[in-house]
C-alpha cells in the first residue's frame, strides 16, 4: 500500500515543482497585473492557492496544466477593486539582461506586446497566453474547458484583436515601436 | 504586417527578463497567511451562523419558559427548528464554496458553477439570513421580557414595520457584501458568452448604475430602522 507523504515532503515536492516551473506564474502574472505591487500580490495569491490545492493534484493532467489551470482561475477572480481605475502603465520590471543580445528595440517590443494582452478581456488573455505558451488547441480547451472549436474562434478573433492593439500602439515591426 | 511568427518571437524573448525567485523565497511565501477569495462571502456566512446559533439557543431557552403558553412555544419550538435547518444548509454551503475554492476544474467549468451558486444557492441564503435577523431579535426580547409566560406585543403594527426593515436592512447588507465578487463573476460569465467590448461596456454602465441604487436603497432602509427604534425608544419611554 502507498503510503501518504508527510507535510515535509509535500512542501519540498512542492516548492521543487514550482521552482523548476515558475515561469508559467510570472507569465500569467505580468498578463493579469498592472503594476509591480499588483503583480507581486497576484504571485503571492497564486502561490498560496497552487499550494492549498497540492494536496488534492492527482496527476490526471500534466503539473504544468494544473498550474496553469489554478494560476488563471485565481487570477481572473483576482481582487481587482484596486486595479480597475489604473491607467496602462508598462511593467517596468521586465527586463530583457544585457546578454540576452536584443537592443532596446525588442525590450519595448515586448512591453507594448504585454500591455496589448493586459488590454483584451479576461479569457481571450488566457487563450492568447495558452497559444504563445505553445499549447495544443487541445491542451488550452482542457484549461479554459472550451470546446476546441471554441478555442480556435476566440484564438483567431483575439489575435486579430492583439495585432491591432500593438498596430494602434505604434509596434512597426521587427521589435521597433514608432515615435 | 504583424504576423504570428512575430509575436511568437517577442514573448520568447520576454520570457528571459523575469527575475527567478529563488526556492527559499517561495518556501517563504508559503507561511503568510492565505488570501481567501470568497471572504466577503464568507464572513456573511458565519456571521449567518453565528445568528442562527444565537436563535437556536434562546429559542431553546424560550420553549421552556414559554412551556405553558401555547402559541408562544409554537412560535419558539418553530424558529428554534428554522434556524436548525437554516444552519444546516449554512454549513452546505460553505463547503461547497471551499470545494469550489480548491477544485482542480477548467476555468469555464468554474464560472458556470460560481454562477449557479450566486444566482441561486447565495439568494437562498441572503433570504434565510434576512428572516433569522428579526428572528433572533425576537427571541432575545422574548427572552428577556418573559413575564412569567407572557409576552405581549403593545405595538403590532410598528412591531411589523420594524420586522420588516430589519429583514430588508440585513438582506441589502448581504447583498452589498456579495457585490464585488458577483459582478466580477457576471463580467466574466458576459465574456465568456460574448466576448463583446460593446457588452463589457454596457455592464460596466449597469453596475454603476447598481451602485447608485444601492446606496439609494440601502439609506432608505438604514433611516427606516433608525425611525423604528427611535419610535420604540419613544414608546417605551
Amino acid at each position: 500500500m502507498e503510503s501518504q507523504p508527510s507535510k515535509k515532503e509535500l512542501h519540498d515536492r512542492f516548492v521543487g515543482q514550482i521552482h523548476a516551473a515558475q515561469g508559467i506564474l510570472h507569465r500569467v502574472c505580468a498578463v493579469y497585473s498592472r503594476t509591480r505591487e499588483e503583480r507581486q500580490d497576484l504571485w503571492q495569491e497564486i502561490l498560496l492557492q497552487l499550494w492549498r490545492a497540492f494536496p488534492a493534484f492527482r496527476g490526471h493532467s500534466s503539473f504544468s496544466t494544473w498550474m496553469y489551470r489554478v494560476a488563471l482561475n485565481t487570477a481572473l477572480m483576482h481582487r481587482r477593486s484596486r486595479s480597475r481605475a489604473y491607467p496602462t502603465i508598462p511593467i517596468e520590471d521586465i527586463t530583457l539582461p544585457a546578454t540576452a543580445g536584443p537592443g532596446v528595440e525588442t525590450q519595448e517590443g515586448v512591453r507594448l506586446l504585454y500591455d496589448s494582452i493586459r488590454g483584451l478581456d479576461p479569457l481571450d488573455r488566457a487563450v492568447i497566453l495558452l497559444r504563445l505558451e505553445e499549447k495544443s488547441y487541445g491542451e488550452i480547451a482542457e484549461v479554459t474547458g472550451l470546446s476546441e472549436g471554441n478555442v480556435s474562434v476566440r484564438l483567431v478573433r483575439a489575435k486579430e484583436k492583439l495585432k491591432q492593439a500593438m498596430l494602434a500602439r505604434g509596434y512597426t515591426g521587427g521589435g521597433h515601436v514608432g515615435r | 504586417m504583424l504576423d504570428d511568427k512575430e509575436l511568437q518571437d517577442l514573448w520568447e524573448k520576454g520570457k528571459t527578463g523575469f527575475t527567478q525567485v529563488p526556492p527559499g523565497e517561495i518556501a517563504r511565501t508559503l507561511t503568510y497567511h492565505v488570501h481567501q477569495q470568497f471572504l466577503g462571502v464568507k464572513v456573511l456566512l458565519w456571521t449567518g451562523l453565528a445568528t442562527l446559533g444565537g436563535i437556536a439557543l434562546l429559542g431553546g431557552i424560550n420553549v421552556v419558559g414559554y412551556w405553558n403558553n401555547g402559541l408562544m412555544r409554537g412560535v419558539e419550538a418553530g424558529l428554534t427548528l428554522m434556524a436548525l435547518l437554516f444552519a444546516v444548509y449554512g454549513v452546505h454551503l460553505l463547503r461547497t464554496i471551499h470545494r469550489l475554492e480548491l477544485a482542480d476544474e477548467s476555468l469555464t467549468g468554474r464560472l458556470q458553477r460560481l454562477r449557479d451558486l450566486f444566482g441561486t444557492k447565495i439568494e437562498i441564503w441572503n433570504a434565510m439570513s434576512a428572516a433569522a435577523c428579526p428572528s433572533l431579535v425576537f427571541t432575545f426580547t422574548s427572552f428577556m421580557d418573559n413575564e412569567g409566560g407572557v409576552y405581549r406585543i403593545n405595538q403590532v403594527g410598528l412591531f411589523a414595520v420594524i420586522v420588516a426593515a430589519l429583514a430588508l436592512f440585513y438582506y441589502a447588507v448581504n447583498k452589498i457584501g456579495q457585490y464585488q465578487v458577483v459582478t466580477e463573476i457576471k463580467h466574466l460569465v458576459a465574456t465568456l458568452d460574448s466576448g463583446s467590448p460593446a457588452e463589457a461596456v454596457s455592464f460596466n454602465a449597469w453596475r454603476r448604475r447598481r451602485i447608485v441604487w444601492g446606496i439609494v436603497i440601502f439609506a432608505v432602509l438604514t433611516l427606516l430602522l433608525l425611525w423604528g427604534v427611535w419610535r420604540s425608544w419613544l414608546a417605551a419611554g
